[in-house]
């Protein structure tokens, strides 16, 4: 169940960077008990001015998924998020490799 | 849904308020820069004239600081995580202080000072309305970290620069205190360019370059220094007008030290950003630091040169690029954020024109340096072509912003 929360999350991309917010390394851990998706991310500042938005869609793509029936998220600033988080896709197009 | 943590976003003032203050900018904008072709012998004068003060007034009134309202608005959720006070107030402002802009620079231009003072009267109200509505905003943060100590301070700075303003206004009018004048405005200019432009520039930079140019890992000692310099330097650069005037110097040159800390604090962002996170605005927004420096070298040589390359040069190449990155977000987020997920939507990068903004800068570049030249070398021909270089770039910004507000998905 976990993978397909992921795959889900694989979906949102942050429309200023261009990547998903999984392969940017923001999701921190997921779990799903008794079909409560339990979400561990950061933002990639805490002042991001989408964050709002980001947090909507996530609650709405993980909801249609079947068996799931609640969201939670828990927004942590620790550690905070760096280009380094991100996968090798992402640091290759960032110049990082 | 269940969100534990913070949340910075969620009270983003509505779409219309911030538009109002941005494109009223981008018209005064074209104003100047159609006004400039008549007023050749202000840059070339005496600094204190009418004619130059029209101009800066034009400029910075109309657009630097029209602008600056509109993003602070903007910005004051997400750099200081606390909803505005009341929007309310924000949209009375923008009425009064577009009036008071309007008289004040159209008073200046006729020498008319009764225009001037009514003028200062409704920039001093909206001002006024301005941080009131700041200080109820921030009085509900919950940590003060640089960034809200910094723009708190700005607009204290700003109460004090602008109440000066008003109070030469009037006395231009009255004339009921015994003043001097030039001294009353380098005091002005002191706490509206030093004070509230450049400590607001200062604070929200510590958000928006590293959030454009995912810079992480870097230390913000720099820019605990430059506020301390800043704020020892330019209350006590003031005061030395009255007293102390010995120490003009030593508050001089602890102003300097703020813009070279802050100087330092950029340089330490760009060198830990990723080496591709490099599009039109954010070089546009570190390139424009060098403007900075230009300038500050400038006070050695002629205050009006030092003027052109602070306000067209540094301030207006560092709105250009902001403006590149927040308006394209605020057009995203009002008309394709509901649309995620449901259907394909543009990534930012995708709404500005492709080649016309970095067109408009590199035309800008070249239109400034000639206008420094005609300055320097008194030449009129040189700064018509400057001039109508200058313009050519207005309307091509003008152009870019107009692109990204119709913008569309194909």
């Amino acid at each position: 169940m976990e993978d397909k929360v992921y795959e889900v999350l694989r979906q949102i991309v942050d429309p200023e960077i261009g990547f998903d917010i999984v392969s940017l390394g923001l999701v921190y851990d997921v779990k799903v008990d008794n079909g409560v998706a339990n979400i561990v991310m950061t933002l990639s500042t805490p002042s991001c001015p989408i964050a709002g938005v980001i947090l909507g869609w996530i609650e709405q793509s993980v909801k249609n998924i079947e068996g799931i029936k609640d969201v939670n998220i828990e927004l942590t600033f620790e550690p905070p998020w760096n280009i380094e988080m991100a996968n090798d896709e992402v640091k290759k197009a960032f110049g990082l490799l | 849904m269940k969100v534990a943590g913070t949340l910075a976003t969620k009270f983003s003032p509505p779409f219309d308020l911030i538009l109002r203050y941005f494109v009223a900018s981008i018209v005064f904008y074209i104003i100047f820069y159609i006004s400039i072709f008549a007023h050749y012998r202000a840059f070339i004068g005496y600094p204190i004239s009418f004619g130059l003060a029209f101009l800066t007034h034009l400029y910075v009134l109309g657009f630097i600081l029209m602008v600056m309202f509109g993003a602070m608005y903007q910005l004051i959720p997400v750099s200081l995580e606390v909803p505005i006070f009341s929007t309310k107030i924000a949209y009375w402002q923008f009425y009064i202080y577009l009036s008071g802009v309007i008289l004040m620079v159209c008073g200046f231009e006729r020498a008319y000072t009764y225009a001037i003072a009514i003028g200062a009267s409704f920039l001093f109200i909206s001002i006024f309305m301005f941080i009131i509505n700041f200080l109820l905003s921030a009085k509900n943060i919950n940590h003060f970290n640089i960034i809200s100590i910094f723009l708190t301070t700005a607009v204290l700075m700003l109460g004090i620069g602008v109440f000066i303003g008003f109070l030469i206004g009037l006395n231009l009018l009255f004339g009921f205190i015994d003043i001097n004048i030039e001294h009353m405005i380098f005091m002005h200019a002191g706490f509206m360019i030093f004070g509230f432009i450049l400590f607001s520039i200062m604070g929200i930079s510590m958000v928006l370059l590293p959030m454009f140019s995912l810079s992480h890992n870097f230390s913000n000692i720099p820019i605990k220094l430059s506020y301390t310099f800043g704020v020892l330097g330019l209350l006590g650069f003031e005061l030395s007008f009255f007293i102390l005037k010995a120490l003009k110097p030593i508050f001089f040159s602890f102003m300097l030290l703020s813009i070279l800390f802050y100087l330092i604090q950029v340089f330490l962002i760009y060198r830990g950003k990723p080496k591709s996170r490099t599009d039109t605005p954010i070089k546009a927004m570190f390139l424009s630091n060098i403007l900075l420096i230009l300038s500050v070298l400038m006070l050695l040589y002629s205050y009006t040169i030092f003027g052109i390359l602070m306000f067209m040069g540094f301030f207006s190449f560092l709105i250009y690029a902001n403006m590149y990155k927040i308006v394209p977000f605020l057009t995203w987020f009002h008309r394709f954020s509901r649309l995620v997920g449901k259907q394909k939507v543009p990534m930012l990068v995708d709404m500005l024109p492709k080649k016309i903004p970095e067109a408009q800068l590199i035309l800008n570049i070249i239109g400034l340096s000639i206008f420094v030249l005609s300055v320097f070398l008194k030449s009129k021909m040189l700064y018509f072509i400057a001039c109508f270089l200058m313009l050519i770039g207005a309307f091509m910004f003008a152009y870019n912003i107009i692109y990204v507000l119709r913008f569309k998905k194909e």
